[in-house]
C-alpha cells in the first residue's frame, strides 16, 4: 500500500515526534490503525472495501523507527493517551474505529478504556494483553529468527512469509534478521516482558458497551486463538472472527480483516470466510 | 598485574549426554539435573579453594553471578563474599555480581556491598555488571529495553548513598524513596573500587570510560577473540582523552599450570571439555534477548553484505568438538608449564594493556585437589614473574584496606558459656 499523506506531529513530549500516515479518503469515517510488535508491513494491512470507503490512519508506533519519543511513555496507557493527543491534533471527527494488531491491538484496546464514548468499533487482530499459564503461548522474545515463521504464518513458506521474514542465508542476512529483531521487539519489550499480560483484564470493564471485535488465526503460536475465549469472558458481547488459515499475522494472512472493518466503516456487512 | 582467581561454582555431575537431552544448561535447564547433596560438598568445595588462593598470595579472589544456571550456582555472589570475608586476609574480594537491574530498590546492593566492606576490612571490588541476557532477562524478567536505564540509575543511586552524609530522598524511574540512608557506609572512602564487566557491547565500553571506571571484557573465549574488542575499548579510551593505564582493562582467561606443556594436557584436557561440551550448551535464543544490546552495537559487528560465512571463534556450538590443541593455539585455555604461561600472559598483557587477568584457574567438574595443585603452581611459579609487569603505573581501582593493627583478627578462643 503506498503512502498518500505522511504527517509529522512534533510531540506529545519535548523532543518527541508522532509520524502519521494517511490513506485512503480524505474525510469519511475515520480508522485509526496501530501495527504489530513486529513493525509496518506496508500498512495498513486493509483492501479496497476500506481504503474506497474511509479514511485511514496509520500510527508509526514510537521507538519502532519513524516515530521518536518511547522514552516517555513508559504504560500502555502512555501510548494511549499519546494517540489520543494525535487525534485532536489531526482535528478527526468525534468518533473513530479503532484497530490494532498484536501489541497494536493491545493499544487499540487501552485507546478505547479511556474514551469509549469516542470509538464506534474496536477491532482487535490478534492482541496481546491477557495471559493464562495453562493456554501459555511461544515466548517469541527467545525464538531464533530462523524460527520466527512457524509460529506467525499459517504457512510458514508461503509469500506472506517470505516476504515478511525473507530465509536469511549468509552472515549478513543473518546479522541484518538480529538487528531488525532488535528493533521490533526490543520497544515491544517495553509493554509485553516477560509476559504479555498488560493488566488489561482489570480495565476491560469500561467496554461493557463498545462493539468490539476479535479476529484470531487459529495457528497463531505467540497469543493462541485460546485466549480469545479470556477475552470474551471479559466482553460476552465480543464477536470473534475464526481465521483457520491464518497464525498470528492474520492481519496480512487473511482478508477478514478487512471484511470487518469494511463493515464498521458503514458498508453493507460482507460475510466472512466462514460464512458469518 | 593483578591476578585474580575467580570461580563459577559449577556442577560437577552433568551427563555425558547433556547436550543431546536438553535445550539449556541456562535458563531452562531441567532442575533434577542438579543434586543439591552434592552441591553441599562442592560449594564448599569452591569456597577451600578460594580460601586456599587467598593463603598462597594470589592478589585477588572473585565470586559471580548467576540464575538458573547449571555451570554457575553461585545466585548470590554476596553470600559467598560474606562467608569468604571471614576466612581470608589479603586478598582483594571481587564481588562481580551484583548485577544493578535485579535489584530494586538498587540500594539493597549498596547496603549488602557496605557490609562486605566492612566485614573485609575494605577489601571490595564492586563489580557492576549490566547481567547477562539470560540472567537479567529470561531468568529476572526485567525488559530488555529497560534494562540499561535501570542499571545507569541504580548505580547512580549506590554510589551516591555510599557517600551521602545524610538522609535524602530519591525520586527515579525505577527507584523512588523518601529516605535513602543505608548502613553501615563501607569502609573504603568515598566508594569501594567499581568495576564494570561487559561483552563486548559499545554502550558498555563507554559506560565504563565515561564513569572512569575499570572495564572487564567477559568471554569465555580467551584473549584471541578479546583482541578485537580490547582494541575498540582502547580507541574509545584514547578518543575520550583519558589515560592508557592499564589498570582500566580486564580480562576473563582460564588458566592452567603443570609441571610441562604435556601434564597441562593430561591434567585439564577433560575438564575444559567438560565445560564447552556441556556446561555452554546454551539455546542461542537466550543469548540476546531483542533490545538488550542497541541496534548500534548490533550494527558495529555486522559483517558486509559479501563478506563469506566464516567459523566464529566464540561459538559455544563450535567449541563443542574443539581439541586441547584447539583451545590452546585459539587462546581459549593458556595452560602449560609455569614459563609456557608466564610467557603468554605476559605477551596477552602487553599486546592489550590488560592490567586485572580474571582467571578461571577452576573450571567444569575439575576436582578439589586438581584445582588446588592449579593454584598453587600459579602462585608459587607464575604469579611472581608477573608482579612487575606495569609496575610503573597506579591502580587506584584495586582496595585499600585498613590498617593491620585496626583489623580484626580470628582467634581460637571459644567464648564462654555464661549461664
Amino acid at each position: 500500500m503506498m503512502t498518500d499523506r505522511r504527517r509529522e506531529l512534533a510531540g506529545p513530549h519535548a523532543e518527541s515526534t508522532l509520524v502519521i500516515d494517511e490513506v485512503g479518503l480524505d474525510d469519511g469515517p475515520v480508522v485509526l490503525w496501530m501495527h504489530s510488535e513486529w513493525g509496518t508491513y506496508d500498512d495498513p494491512p486493509v483492501d479496497a472495501s476500506v481504503l474506497d470507503r474511509a479514511r485511514v490512519i496509520v500510527i508509526h508506533q514510537p521507538g519502532w523507527g519513524l516515530s521518536t519519543g518511547e522514552g516517555h511513555l513508559i504504560t500502555l496507557a502512555d501510548v494511549a493517551l499519546a494517540y489520543w493527543w494525535a487525534v485532536n491534533q489531526l482535528g478527526l471527527p468525534p468518533k473513530v474505529v479503532i484497530a490494532g494488531h498484536g501489541l497494536g491491538a493491545a493499544v487499540a484496546a487501552e485507546m478505547a478504556i479511556q474514551h469509549p464514548e469516542r470509538v464506534t468499533d474496536l477491532v482487535l487482530a490478534a492482541p496481546f494483553g491477557l495471559w493464562d499459564d495453562e493456554i501459555g503461548g511461544e515466548d517469541m522474545f527467545a525464538l531464533m529468527p530462523r524460527d520466527v515463521a512457524e509460529h506467525m504464518y499459517a504457512d510458514p513458506l508461503g509469500p506472506v512469509a517470505t516476504r515478511q521474514f525473507p530465509p536469511a542465508k549468509t552472515a549478513y542476512e543473518k546479522g541484518l534478521a538480529g538487528i531488525r529483531r532488535a528493533q521490533t521487539l526490543g520497544p515491544a519489550s517495553r509493554y509485553l516482558y516477560p509476559l504479555p499480560d498488560t493488566g488489561v483484564s482489570e480495565r476491560l470493564y469500561r467496554l461493557a458497551d463498545t462493539p468490539v471485535t476479535l479476529v484470531w488465526g487459529a495457528r497463531d503460536g505467540l497469543a493462541p486463538i485460546a485466549l480469545a475465549e479470556r477475552w470474551t469472558e471479559y466482553l460476552p458481547h465480543a464477536r470473534l472472527v475464526h481465521v483457520e488459515e491464518a497464525a498470528h499475522m492474520v492481519a496480512y494472512e487473511s482478508d477478514d480483516l478487512s471484511r470487518v472493518l469494511s463493515a464498521a466503516v458503514g458498508t453493507p456487512s460482507i460475510p466472512d470466510s466462514k460464512g458469518n | 598485574m593483578k591476578s585474580i582467581y575467580f570461580h563459577l561454582m559449577p556442577y560437577d555431575g552433568l551427563s555425558e549426554d547433556f547436550a543431546s537431552k536438553h535445550r539449556s544448561v541456562w535458563v531452562d535447564v531441567p532442575p533434577d539435573v542438579v543434586d543439591s547433596r552434592r552441591m553441599h560438598t562442592l560449594y564448599n568445595d569452591y569456597l577451600d579453594c578460594l580460601e586456599f588462593a587467598d593463603k598462597k598470595g594470589i592478589d585477588g579472589i572473585g565470586v559471580n553471578e548467576h540464575h538458573g544456571n547449571a555451570y554457575g550456582l553461585m545466585a548470590s555472589p554476596n553470600m559467598m563474599a560474606a562467608a569468604l570475608s571471614r576466612r581470608t586476609y589479603d586478598s582483594a574480594l571481587l564481588v562481580m555480581g551484583d548485577s544493578i537491574p535485579l535489584y530494586n530498590p538498587s540500594i539493597r546492593v549498596a547496603e549488602e556491598l557496605a557490609m562486605l566492606d566492612v566485614m573485609s576490612g575494605g577489601r571490595l571490588i564492586a563489580g557492576f555488571p549490566v547481567g547477562s541476557s539470560q540472567d537479567t532477562n529470561f531468568a529476572y524478567g526485567i525488559p530488555p529495553a529497560t534494562t540499561r536505564e535501570r542499571y545507569r540509575e541504580g548505580f547512580e543511586l549506590i554510589k551516591r548513598a555510599w557517600q551521602a552524609d545524610e538522609p535524602f530522598s530519591y525520586n527515579g524511574r525505577y527507584n523512588k524513596l523518601r529516605y535513602v540512608n543505608p548502613l553501615p557506609k563501607p569502609l573504603q572512602q568515598p566508594h569501594p573500587p567499581i568495576w564494570t564487566p561487559g561483552s563486548g557491547s559499545l554502550e558498555t565500553f563507554d559506560f565504563a570510560i565515561d564513569h572512569d571506571v575499570p572495564y572487564c571484557f567477559l568471554s569465555y573465549f580467551g584473549s584471541d577473540f578479546a583482541r578485537t574488542n580490547m582494541q575498540t575499548f582502547w580507541d574509545r579510551v584514547e578518543a575520550s582523552g583519558l589515560d592508557d593505564n592499564p589498570y582500566r582493562a580486564g580480562l576473563v582467561q582460564l588458566v592452567f599450570v603443570a609441571d610441562t606443556d604435556a601434564e597441562a594436557e593430561r591434567l585439564y584436557e577433560r575438564h575444559v571439555q567438560y565445560f564447552f561440551q556441556r556446561c555452554t550448551h546454551i539455546y542461542p535464543g537466550f543469548t540476546e534477548a531483542p533490545g538488550y544490546k542497541s541496534v548500534e552495537s548490533l550494527r558495529s559487528v555486522l559483517p558486509g553484505p559479501h563478506a563469506p560465512t566464516v567459523k566464529r571463534l566464540d561459538s559455544f556450538a563450535n567449541a563443542k568438538s574443539y581439541t586441547w590443541k584447539d583451545f590452546i593455539e585459539t587462546g581459549i585455555v593458556i595452560a602449560g608449564s609455569p614459563d609456557t604461561v608466564r610467557e603468554q600472559l605476559e605477551a596477552a598483557s602487553k599486546e592489550m594493556r590488560i592490567g586485572n587477568w580474571i582467571q578461571l584457574m577452576h573450571i567444569g567438574d575439575m576436582p578439589k585437589d586438581l584445582a588446588m595443585h592449579n593454584i598453587e603452581l600459579y602462585a608459587d611459579k607464575v604469579a611472581p614473574g608477573l608482579r612487575h609487569l606495569w609496575s610503573e603505573y597506579e591502580h587506584p581501582w584495586w582496595p585499600k584496606p585498613i590498617d593491620d593493627a585496626d583489623r580484626w583478627h580470628p582467634t581460637d578462643s571459644t567464648p564462654e558459656v555464661v549461664a
